[in-house]
């Protein structure tokens, strides 16, 4: 797999830094954001290759973010992950264009094939 | 007007509801009232014919028993003979009188009673009132306690009660061809399901005037009408035997008020409900977090170790913070039992005998569908207890139809007894049926959970009962003799002052 540039936005820090931790092992690079702002902030000068976002998050909340980054960032792949699987937030998300819609606790296995299949698009 | 009982909800503040204990050993006023029939107003009418053939039987007597002075004896005689005749012809017509006044009076009673616009019932209670006035004078004075525990006595009285005559409009509400259908024994039309004729037998022992309950009567056509009976009761035992009872058909308002209560227990449930889903989705958010962190930091350190030269420091770290992501999702465990055991029931002083009530008059339908004859019985020192109405409600509607449940392959009489009983620190809930019976090896099994005896059943009801129970720092037991009948035991500690 093509290393790249990951964004993490998720206002849980255990899980920011396990994900951190996991993709470095892999060999990306990894952006830690606790909420969307800081996120858009930053990626809007130095854009990821992927972003993996929550949904519950204090401010502005992951679909929102989502589709601030359809607007600004459009082909930017999207990862949605969210403690709280409800059926309503998995067809919003998708609608709006995420990649994929994860539950936690999730595998693994599927992180990392929704990510190959992230940076595969991109290049 | 005091009212012995009544299931009238509208009356249903507890102090309406408690059924007032006569057991200070005193008999009822009518016990030694004086007669009332129709002729004591016509006392003075015998009074005065007494006097005069008294008088007249003094005069003619002393007349004869006077030596008639010489030859005039005949002639005294005659005199005497005549006052006779005369005194008697005196009480024949007063006799008369009395008897017209009499035949009147009946005949307007009798119109008024025939062209009353509301259902009226001649009733005879002598049987019962001797038996109340029986029991008092032996020495047992909690007629309510008495009739729980012998339920077979309280049949035999009801057969007792003669129904003497109804009027037009009790034919019409009833839809029966005439009066002889209602005319002969109470239990008749009184089912075997009805929870008030006790609560008769009590009214009477404790010398009330005026009587009112809810019961219900089976109409000619077998279909069962919900009634409110009320009666003045006599001041003497000779008025036992013509009670007028007026009944007024209730089938409707109580059919609505059945709807109310049920929406109103299915809202405070469905209310819980989703108290317990909003938990449950914020419980799944607080554990999977740390889940999805554990999972993560544990693949990273596989993944630290697996590289060609495996980065012992960052496995290491990975690990670390599987174990404290560990700890976490424990601490939210940990706490939401802590909330859990606190906030959703809702404790307060609790008047078991109020809650009985209720629950029994939420599964009374359902009794009445089983064939069951409810008996209910409470201490009238009850303590409060500290709980949450709602569940404790749902414990006793559980064992009462269980109970019913049991009953439902025995012949009839189905006897289901709920008593609550002031025992030391505590107060005792006895629930006992005369179904079948549970095995002994069963017995240990019915409160575990997903036992179930009846298809369709989860088997959760007893399981859940107890747990609820012991939340409350009290036991729930169960004793039973196979083809006897089962009694479930729940105790709960009363509130401290």
């Amino acid at each position: 797999m093509v290393p790249g540039i990951i964004a993490v936005v998720d206002d849980d820090e255990a899980i920011r830094v396990a994900l951190r931790s996991l993709l470095r092992s892999m060999g990306h690079e990894v952006r830690l954001f606790a909420d969307a702002f800081s996120f858009l902030a930053e990626a809007t000068l130095r854009p990821p290759d992927c972003v993996l976002t929550d949904i519950q998050m204090p401010g502005m909340n992951g679909l929102d973010l989502q589709r601030e980054i359809r607007r600004t960032m459009p082909g930017l792949p999207v990862i949605v992950i969210t403690a709280f699987p409800e059926e309503a937030i998995r067809r919003q998300a998708m609608a709006d264009g995420a990649l994929c819609f994860l539950s936690k606790p999730f595998e693994t296995a599927a992180i990392l094939h929704w990510l190959a299949e992230a940076l595969g698009e991109r290049k | 007007m005091k009212q012995a009982f009544s299931l009238w909800p509208s009356q249903q503040s507890p102090e309406a509801l408690r059924v007032p204990r006569n057991v200070n050993g005193k008999l009822p006023p009518w016990a030694s009232g004086m007669p009332t029939t129709a002729l004591r107003g016509s006392r003075h009418y015998f009074q005065a014919a007494a006097l005069v053939l008294a008088a007249a039987f003094a005069g003619g007597t002393s007349i004869l028993a006077l030596p008639g002075p010489g030859g005039a004896g005949a002639s005294w005689r005659w005199l005497a003979l005549a006052l006779a005749g005369l005194a008697l012809l005196a009480v024949f017509m007063l006799v008369l009188r009395l008897l017209d006044r009499l035949q009147r009076g009946e005949a307007r009673a009798y119109a008024i009673f025939e062209r009353a616009g509301v259902s009226l019932w001649e009733e005879d209670w002598t049987a019962a009132s001797q038996a109340v006035l029986a029991l008092k004078q032996q020495g047992i004075h909690d007629i309510q306690a008495h009739f729980t525990a012998h339920p077979e006595q309280a049949r035999t009285l009801r057969r007792k009660v003669i129904i003497r005559n109804v009027n037009a409009f009790t034919v019409q509400m009833m839809g029966a061809r005439g009066p002889e259908d209602f005319i002969g024994p109470l239990d008749r039309i009184l089912p075997d399901t009805d929870q008030t004729f006790v609560q008769w037998l009590v009214a009477l022992a404790n010398g009330e005037s005026v009587f009112r309950s809810e019961a219900h009567i089976t109409r000619p056509d077998g279909s069962v009408i919900d009634t409110i009976f009320m009666a003045e009761l006599p001041k003497s035992l000779d008025g036992f035997a013509h009670i007028v009872v007026t009944a007024i058909d209730i089938t409707d308002y109580k059919a609505a008020h059945a709807r109310l209560v049920a929406a109103e227990t299915e809202l405070a449930r469905a209310s819980r409900v989703i108290t317990v889903g909003t938990l449950t989705a914020s419980l799944a958010h607080e554990v999977n977090s740390p889940l999805a962190a554990i999972v993560v930091n544990a693949e990273a350190c596989l993944r630290w170790m697996h590289r060609p030269i495996p980065d012992l420091a960052e496995a290491e770290a990975a690990i670390a913070r599987v174990v404290n992501d560990a700890t976490r999702a424990r601490d939210v465990v940990a706490r939401t039992r802590a909330f859990l055991s606190n906030t959703p029931r809702q404790h307060r002083h609790l008047d078991l005998t109020e809650a009985a009530r209720d629950a029994i008059m939420i599964v009374e339908r359902e009794l009445r569908g089983h064939g069951v004859s409810m008996h209910f019985d409470a201490d009238s020192d009850l303590p409060k207890v500290v709980a949450d109405q709602i569940q404790i409600q749902q414990v006793l509607v559980n064992l009462l139809l269980n109970g019913a449940h049991a009953m439902a392959e025995t012949p009839a009489p189905r006897d289901l007894t709920l008593t609550l009983r002031h025992v030391g620190q505590d107060v005792q809930v006895a629930v006992r049926d005369r179904g079948v019976g549970i095995a002994p090896e069963q017995l240990a099994r019915i409160f575990q959970p997903f036992h179930s005896t009846r298809a369709g059943g989860m088997g959760m009801g007893l399981a859940i009962c107890r747990n609820c129970v012991e939340a409350h720092g009290g036991r729930l037991w169960a004793e039973s003799t196979l083809g006897e009948g089962s009694t479930f035991h729940v105790t709960l500690p009363a509130a401290g002052l």
